[in-house]
């Protein structure tokens, strides 16, 4: 994404100019070096222009700008679905998380995590009720974070309330698992009977 | 992304036996290597395993189960494990998630982790003959 905006830049200034003016802008409105953050675009695009206007002469910044602002377009986060059938989902699962974490702008830190939660998640599901799925949402209601539901219809968590006291040991590692993700994210929810077994959490950014 | 059905190569060097897991580790192939691995100290000549996981990407509880029992099991046929190349996101993923690697001697690099196996790091000598003498300069 850098690469792309400095390009737009350099057609109407020299690439030195345009390096200084994207480091300007980016300090600016403390958006990651990376521009990994896609909501900041707006912000950052408004930021540029200011330069644009500064080197660009008055017949060509409408083109300029409208150039700056299609490469700053942000990439909204929509939320992925994956269903989980065997372990190749499993992966799948994983890619999706990461992608959507980093789209989303998190730390690599935070990424690495939900990139673990989710991987405990669907192994739960592809491990003990074979099959089931997972959503993964941004969080809409004013918060930045994410959201995992795991669903399946499998035979249920019998000994769930000895597993969330950590009193369970396990020699398969569900306990592990379960109590892993429960530790790292923000919110977490499980209800599980006989009818199968549904978990929501929340990662906040 | 590393394919799913592609299996981990296991490398030899010396008597080390080095495994560089890289991107997306399936169980699968997680549970293949454990085997190759074993096979591999079976039938050949080995005293140490290097498991590498600096190219992982995610290294949850499985894969972390995993490692450790294929290093306990290595232990049980003579071959001393190391883990290296954990990197700070997956320490501190471990940490919270109280996953405990202690049964694995770990180190920072595969330098390292070869050190640790007694291979040691020499530089070169530069040349072994002399160039004054060979133009005969010498005084």
């Amino acid at each position: 994404m850098k690469d792309r905006v400095l390009n737009v830049l350099s057609h109407y200034m020299s690439r030195l100019h345009a390096d200084m003016a994207l480091r300007r802008a980016v300090a600016k409105v403390g958006i990651d070096s990376r521009l990994e953050d896609h909501r900041m675009y707006p912000q950052l695009a408004a930021a540029l222009e200011t330069s644009l206007r500064l080197f660009t002469s008055e017949s060509l910044i409408d083109t300029a700008v409208g150039e700056l602002r299609e490469v700053l377009t942000p990439d909204e986060p929509s939320s992925v679905k994956v269903e989980l059938r065997s372990e190749a989902d499993m992966s799948l699962a994983r890619q999706a998380a990461r992608t959507l974490a980093e789209k989303m702008g998190a730390r690599s830190f935070e990424t690495q995590k939900f990139t673990t939660v989710v991987s405990e998640l669907a192994r739960n599901i592809v491990q003990y009720a074979k099959h089931g799925e997972i959503e993964i949402t941004p969080l809409s209601d004013g918060m930045r974070g994410l959201r995992v539901r795991a669903v399946d219809q499998g035979p249920g968590i019998k000994n769930l309330q000895e597993i969330l006291d950590g009193r369970y040991k396990s020699k398969t590692g569900l306990g592990k698992g379960i109590m892993g993700v429960r530790k790292m994210m923000d919110r977490f929810d499980i209800a599980s009977d006989d009818q199968g077994t549904r978990i929501e959490v929340e990662m906040h950014l | 992304m590393s394919d799913n059905r592609s299996t981990i190569p296991v490398l030899k060097i010396w008597d080390q036996l080095l495994v560089a897991l890289q991107g997306d580790v399936s169980d699968r192939q997680a549970d293949d290597l454990s085997h190759s691995v074993l096979t591999r100290i079976r039938d050949a000549d080995v005293s140490g395993l290097i498991l590498d996981v600096t190219g992982v990407l995610t290294l949850d509880s499985h894969l972390c189960a995993v490692l450790a029992k294929l290093a306990a099991s290595a232990r049980l046929m003579g071959v001393r494990s190391v883990l290296c190349g954990l990197t700070p996101e997956v320490v501190m993923t471990l940490q919270a998630m109280d996953i405990e690697l202690e049964q694995i001697e770990t180190v920072g690099t595969i330098e390292e982790a070869l050190e640790a196996s007694g291979i040691q790091h020499t530089t070169r000598p530069g040349r072994d003959y002399d160039l004054d003498e060979f133009f005969g300069v010498k005084p």
